[in-house]
């Protein structure tokens, strides 16, 4: 103190200066050299290893397709590799790119429509694994959480609600399927939701000859040129996945052409495959092989087996049998020529009740269409199908059950090929994210593209996710 | 007197500059053993992914190597089937028995051109079995404590499920 007293006020000054520099000058090494330490990302890097190896592994083992879609047999694996208590890791997986186990349909229709396309639907099987439809009902203006909608019927789809209200669905990622007769008359053109949303333009009647109401063929026109093409999806499907076709009675034995010999079996079950406006029987007895009536005469005459190709008369085009689920169902599979004879019939006059307008007196654009429809003996080229994309996947079907040979509406005679060509439009224009299973926890993503062609050729996208409870 | 600095500054001057120079040596000093550390983690690491994905990834050279002839380098990959993490049943019994041998660790070691130390362990995981395809691990105590441990989950051609445990240190 004297020292300080001796150099006066200044010195003071001077000392407290130099205290304030000190704490600035270890303030500033605080702040630029900070406490070193080491950041590695090695436990990340084991996590992407463990994901990686699980996913490698399951293909090499032949059991990735499966437990891509089956959370049960996905975790059971994942506790095979990392027994649950050494490991804290939690996986998670999701799938992009291919249909899902279970596509919700919300459907704008009636009760009966919903029953029918339920049964028509279930079952559905794709390279092995479910592929099924669940159909529930819906308002247009506010539509239930789903991957499709399915509109059936004349519905005036003009209003700001509906037309907002499919315009938010479709930028949601889900797809849209009208199944609709239009014609001349003002309430049933395109309107503008049909106009904007599915491509649909009227542009003008045309009436073939009088009196002539010619049977009508409707086939893709084209095979797709690449997977860009918008019509690769629908295409493909219907030419690949089975179509779900159902036993509905029991008989002692299979009723065979003189000569066949009986199979051994103790229980034979009868189901109908029905084409053309023809229902041509089937029985099954066991898991492997299938009798059909191929003749239509009410005895079995084609034994097949699954994986064999058969015809059926007037049909002019081949099927594979996929598989077989005795008793109850088999699945069988189109050639891609296939042509449709009964989707839309004009067999009585314009105007007449159950005339099909849709051929009868109308055009819609665009006249290329996605399936064409070419009259016998004319050159009347009409869309039977159209798909478009312009705001989503939208897909517009003429009615095929509006068919004057089954008395308009008769659901149960509905050909197996427009159920098919009904679920190919749905399976494309669906929403195809699905999570197989769900965790909120934070961790890592490895992506896993996989290919799996039994039924049909599928490429996907498996993402596996692990991550730790107590990590952030 | 102006320009003449006092006993006092010139103190204090001395004291911050002796304190900056002990403050950035001292963390230098204790960096430089950390930073050690951390390499040789690191190499022990990297050790233990190169062993794992020899292993696991590599048939090996020869790729028969557990049928005749010397052997320079052990994988354990099917070389019929030369695909990543499908591991062969005959190669996986073919290791465990080499490294069983009287210095069929060092052998193993110099096949790897591993510089750390590691032990090797499989396990058949189908059906929870657990059951010990191959203990590779030297028959003396490790120079240094266990610092990396890696877990490979691959396919056997048994069609089995196997966890490849390589630990190095």
């Amino acid at each position: 103190m004297s020292l300080l007293f001796k150099l006066g006020r200044k010195g003071v000054i001077n000392f407290i200066e130099a205290i304030f520099v000190i704490i600035i000058i270890f303030t500033a090494f605080a702040v630029l050299f900070p406490g070193l330490s080491f950041k590695n990302r090695w436990s990340d890097a084991t996590i992407i290893l463990s994901a990686r190896d699980l996913l490698v592994t399951m293909d090499r083992l032949n059991i990735i397709y499966q437990n891509s879609f089956n959370s049960t047999s996905l975790q059971r694996f994942i506790d095979l590799a990392f027994p649950v208590n050494r490991t804290s890791l939690v996986a998670w997986s999701t799938v992009e790119g291919t249909l899902k186990n279970m596509t919700v349909v919300a459907c704008n229709c009636s009760d009966q429509q919903i029953q029918n396309l339920t049964y028509w639907m279930s079952g559905m099987q794709v390279n092995g694994r479910d592929a099924s439809m669940v159909f529930i009902k819906t308002k247009l203006e506010s539509i239930n959480p789903s991957d499709a909608v399915l509109i059936w019927g004349n519905t005036n789809l003009d209003t700001p609600q509906i037309m907002s209200s499919l315009i938010n669905y479709l930028k949601n990622g889900g797809g849209i399927v009208e199944i609709n007769d239009i014609s001349s008359s003002s309430q049933t053109q395109p309107g503008g939701v049909q106009q904007q949303i599915f491509g649909l333009t009227y542009s003008g009647s045309i009436v073939p000859g009088s009196g002539t109401y010619f049977e009508v063929s409707d086939y893709f026109p084209r095979k797709p040129a690449s997977s860009s093409d918008i019509i690769y999806g629908t295409y493909k499907y219907f030419s690949h996945i089975p179509a779900p076709l159902k036993t509905f009675q029991m008989s002692s034995s299979i009723p065979l052409e003189t000569g066949m010999q009986q199979p051994l079996c103790l229980d034979a079950y009868q189901g109908n495959v029905t084409l053309n406006d023809t229902s041509h029987s089937f029985w099954i007895c066991n898991s492997t092989t299938v009798y059909f009536d191929a003749n239509n005469n009410s005895l079995a005459d084609t034994p097949v087996s699954v994986g064999g190709k058969f015809s059926l008369s007037n049909v002019a085009t081949n099927f594979t049998l996929n598989y077989v689920k005795y008793p109850s169902q088999i699945g069988i599979s189109f050639d891609p020529n296939y042509n449709f004879q009964d989707f839309l019939t004009a067999m009585t006059s314009p105007g007449t009740s159950c005339a099909d307008a849709q051929y009868i007196d109308y055009v819609i654009q665009p006249a290329d269409g996605n399936m064409l429809r070419v009259p016998v003996n004319s050159t009347l080229k009409l869309p039977a199908v159209v798909l478009n994309n312009t705001l989503g996947r939208t897909a517009w079907i003429a009615d095929f059950a509006n068919n004057p040979n089954f008395n308009c509406t008769s659901f149960a005679k509905i050909g197996d090929d427009n159920k098919l060509l009904l679920a190919s439009l749905l399976l494309w224009a669906s929403n195809k994210q699905q999570t197989i299973t769900a965790t909120n926890i934070n961790g890592l993503v490895i992506p896993y593209v996989n290919v799996q062609n039994s039924d049909m050729y599928e490429v996907y996208k498996l993402n596996l996710g692990l991550g730790s409870p107590f990590s952030s | 007197m102006k320009g003449q600095i006092s006993f006092v500054e010139y103190l204090t001057a001395l004291t911050i500059f002796i304190t900056s120079v002990l403050f950035i040596a001292f963390q230098l000093i204790s960096f430089i053993p950390q930073y050690l550390n951390q390499v040789n983690d690191e190499r022990v690491r990297i050790d233990a992914y190169q062993i794992s994905e020899l292993l696991a990834n590599d048939p090996g050279n020869p790729i028969n190597w557990y049928a005749s002839g010397p052997v320079f380098r052990i994988g354990l990959s099917s070389e019929s089937a030369n695909k990543t993490n499908f591991l062969s049943l005959q190669k996986i019994n073919a290791l465990n028995s080499y490294c069983s041998a009287p210095n069929g660790y060092d052998n193993v070691k110099g096949n790897m051109s591993a510089t750390s130390n590691f032990a090797i362990l499989l396990f058949n995981r189908t059906a929870g079995s657990g059951k010990i395809l191959i203990n590779c691990q030297p028959t003396y105590p490790f120079s240094s404590p266990i610092n990396a441990t890696l877990r490979r989950i691959v396919a056997i051609d048994s069609n089995d499920i196997g966890e490849l445990i390589v630990q190095t240190g």
